[in-house]
């Protein structure tokens, strides 16, 4: 350690800064301290906007003034149901959860797959052997999903000609890939 | 005043000061300040008009409600870098420190004695006086929004108080015999 450093130590106070076991919480609480200090912000703007103070608002909440004090500092771990009570009484949304998504079923997956593959013979076909679309979905006749398929548990006929050969032998390569996929619901009519 | 490890172990790197009839020492403050949404309000309020200034200088776009959020991630953010530097178990703390200060005036490109610092994280700046190598007393801090530090109350004070501190230090004589001849000869 060099001299200056020494003489530093001596002249310094012993206690360390506050700081440091502060920072240590704020670490450790990082997440909802955050998201309890942007509500902070939130209620103080609305509070502002509405030139509300914050005795009313205790009042309102039917707490005391003190309370207030502490969640508009941001350092409160808020309960659901203070969170409610300030959404009531301010009439505004402090957070929302996104709407859960239906869970994929093998079905889903499986329309999918065929969906996709659809529009690309499709779209294959459209382009690059000038056939009409009319003609496609008449002579294909590949409209239904999947999910139509295995519920009405029918087959597909597909009516092709020599040029549409490849096409639907690409069906049947996709359709290979894809284990699950009962294959008695196509049969190929040449 | 009185000076305030912050970080001491396994050596002294890292110093603030408590000022005369203050409670808190500058650094945690400062801290408390930067996470205190109301304070933030009411700062964002009063200079909505440096941050129009600031927005048109960087090419940004904060609205003052966007100010205030950003201003509390950016302390988060900074009060890790330094809290990882003040782990003792942390080998590049020193390196950290000396890395994270550099000196106030931008046409500074060499480190002197009782040089002054300043350490910066977006608008939030930390001022220091420069010990030696590895050896900061940090005297304060703000947001800055504007260009030069005189142009603003809350930023003229810092001036002041890194100049106070200086002249603490120096009467203390916490510099090295040599370094107290250099600045007493004015060299």
């Amino acid at each position: 350690m060099t001299n200056i450093k020494k003489k530093i130590a001596e002249v310094a106070e012993k206690d360390k800064s506050k700081w440091l076991e502060k920072a240590k919480y704020r670490r450790e609480n990082r997440d909802w301290l955050l998201k309890s200090k942007r509500i902070a912000l939130r209620v103080l703007g609305v509070l502002k906007e509405r030139g509300m103070q914050q005795k009313e608002l205790a009042e309102q909440l039917g707490v005391s003034p003190q309370q207030v004090s502490k969640i508009v500092k941001g350092k409160e771990n808020l309960t659901l149901e203070t969170i409610s009570k300030l959404e009531a009484v301010l009439g505004i949304s402090l957070f929302e959860l996104p709407k859960t998504q239906p869970t994929k079923t093998k079905k889903d997956y499986k329309n999918q797959i065929f969906n996709e593959l659809y529009d690309r013979l499709l779209k294959d076909v459209l382009s690059n052997k000038s056939l009409k679309s009319d003609y496609l979905f008449e002579s294909y006749n590949i409209k239904f999903s999947w999910e139509d398929l295995i519920k009405k548990d029918t087959f597909i006929d597909f009516k092709i000609t020599d040029s549409k050969r490849s096409v639907v032998k690409d069906i049947e390569k996709e359709e290979w890939r894809e284990p699950e996929k009962p294959k008695s619901n196509l049969r190929l009519v040449g | 005043m009185k000076i305030v490890p912050i970080i001491d172990d396994p050596e002294p790197i890292l110093y603030t000061v408590l000022y005369h009839n203050e409670e808190n020492d500058e650094f945690d403050k400062v801290f408390d300040e930067w996470l205190d949404p109301e304070f933030l309000k009411e700062f964002f309020e009063k200079n909505s008009e440096d941050l129009k200034t600031y927005n048109k200088f960087h090419g940004t776009n904060y609205t003052t409600d966007e100010a205030e959020e950003k201003t509390i991630e950016d302390a988060f953010d900074f009060q890790d870098l330094l809290y990882e530097a003040s782990e003792p178990e942390n080998e590049s703390a020193l390196e950290k420190l000396q890395d994270l200060f550099e000196p106030l005036h931008n046409y500074e490109n060499e480190y002197y004695l009782l040089q002054k610092s300043k350490a910066k994280n977006s608008w939030l700046r930390f001022y220091a006086i420069r010990i030696e190598e590895n050896l900061y007393v940090i005297t304060g801090g703000c947001i800055k929004l504007t260009q030069k530090m005189e142009e603003r109350t809350h930023t003229d004070l810092e001036v002041k108080k890194i100049d106070q501190v200086k002249r603490y230090l120096k009467n203390k004589r916490l510099i090295n015999k040599k370094a107290f001849k250099e600045l007493e000869l004015g060299i």
